[in-house]
């Protein structure tokens, strides 16, 4: 199953896959707490936004009138607990006519690398 | 190799059309659950995703639909598109074996 | 003293607005800690912490976040440990009023 696996760029980590908005449904945030989670476990962990997942990174968010956790306060947290892979898919970016300057982190990838991140991650959690 | 499953509906949800847009040729995509309308062979003009599969079928990824799940809503073989295969449990926890991680789109 | 804090199954704060230097105090008293400068340092650290980012936090980003603020020396488990024993995390968010650390191993 290895021999896909592409030399430098091996992954061989969890991939922690978040395509749905914030705030609507819990998943954004169960995503989050489930990243937090691998890192500080110590393990090789990932994060890639893609689809709806990108409306999570839109800064600034003022989440206390609707009562829940800031999820962009939570996410610039993931640096300190070991999480410092975070990549953006840039035709979503593009789909939603977004650009790097209205997300708050990841590094934007095409769909090339997406598929290589996928490809060479040991397990992938959607969220 | 990378397991697609897509269990949303083609018809209301973005999650086939998202899988397809990153699926890879030496990939396999498993429809399941309302998942399995995105293999029926629309009689409309040719939507984008019945193209996308066309060509990454072509280029050597696999799609099946779980049977259990098609006869339950009444999905005849006959009304699928070509490239797909019809599989069940085992065949689905094959797949995911095979594979070197599974990515759910739902 | 205030006895009425209203506290949690595991001992924290259930409002975060009810904490105030002698709720620390108080808390920590609880845990057989009397606390100096050291202490309430980490504390104000670990309340802008949760201001921040919304998250109580286990020892590996804790210690990160200190080691960031107010430099390597004290951004050590060791340190915190003599400040906050036997589970520092847990202890010091005890005392600034947060709740209990989730992952918290």
């Amino acid at each position: 199953m290895d021999k896909q696996l592409t030399g430098k760029s091996a992954n061989k980590g969890i991939l922690l896959v978040f395509r749905h908005a914030p705030y609507g449904n819990a998943l954004a945030r169960e995503g989050l707490e489930a990243a937090l989670a691998c890192g500080v476990m110590g393990a090789k962990t990932d994060v890639l936004y893609i689809n709806e997942g990108v409306w999570q990174l839109l800064e600034p968010q003022d989440s206390g009138a609707i009562d829940c956790k800031n999820q962009a306060s939570m996410a610039s947290a993931l640096a300190l607990y070991d999480v410092d892979d975070i990549w953006v898919d840039e035709n979503s970016l593009k789909q939603r006519n977004l650009s790097s300057a209205d997300i708050n982190a990841g590094k934007i990838i095409n769909t090339a690398r997406v598929q290589e991140l996928l490809a060479t991650s040991k397990s992938i959690l959607s969220f | 190799m990378l397991l697609h499953t897509v269990n949303k509906s083609a018809f209301n949800h973005s999650a086939l059309g998202d899988c397809l847009r990153v699926a890879a040729p030496n990939d396999a995509v498993l429809l399941i659950e309302n998942g399995v309308y995105g293999a029926l062979n629309s009689s409309q003009d040719e939507t984008d995703y019945s193209q996308r599969i066309k060509q990454l079928s072509a280029n050597g990824a696999r799609f099946y639909v779980l049977r259990a799940d098609c006869e339950a809503r009444g999905l005849d073989d006959s009304a699928l598109l070509p490239a797909f295969q019809v599989t069940d449990d085992a065949g689905f926890v094959a797949l995911a074996a095979e594979a070197s991680a599974t990515q759910s789109w739902y | 003293m205030d006895k009425t804090l209203k506290l949690d199954s595991d001992g924290h704060l259930q409002y975060l607005a009810d904490w105030s230097e002698q709720a620390a105090q108080q808390l920590a008293a609880s845990e057989n800690i009397e606390l100096s400068e050291a202490h309430w340092e980490i504390i104000y650290l670990l309340k802008e912490f949760y201001q921040r980012f919304e998250l109580a936090p286990p020892m590996r980003p804790l210690v990160k976040y200190i080691a960031q603020n107010l430099g390597k020396e004290k951004g050590r488990s060791i340190y915190l440990m003599q400040l906050f024993p036997p589970s520092p995390a847990r202890v010091a968010s005890k005392i600034a009023g947060l709740p209990r650390p989730e992952n918290c191993l």
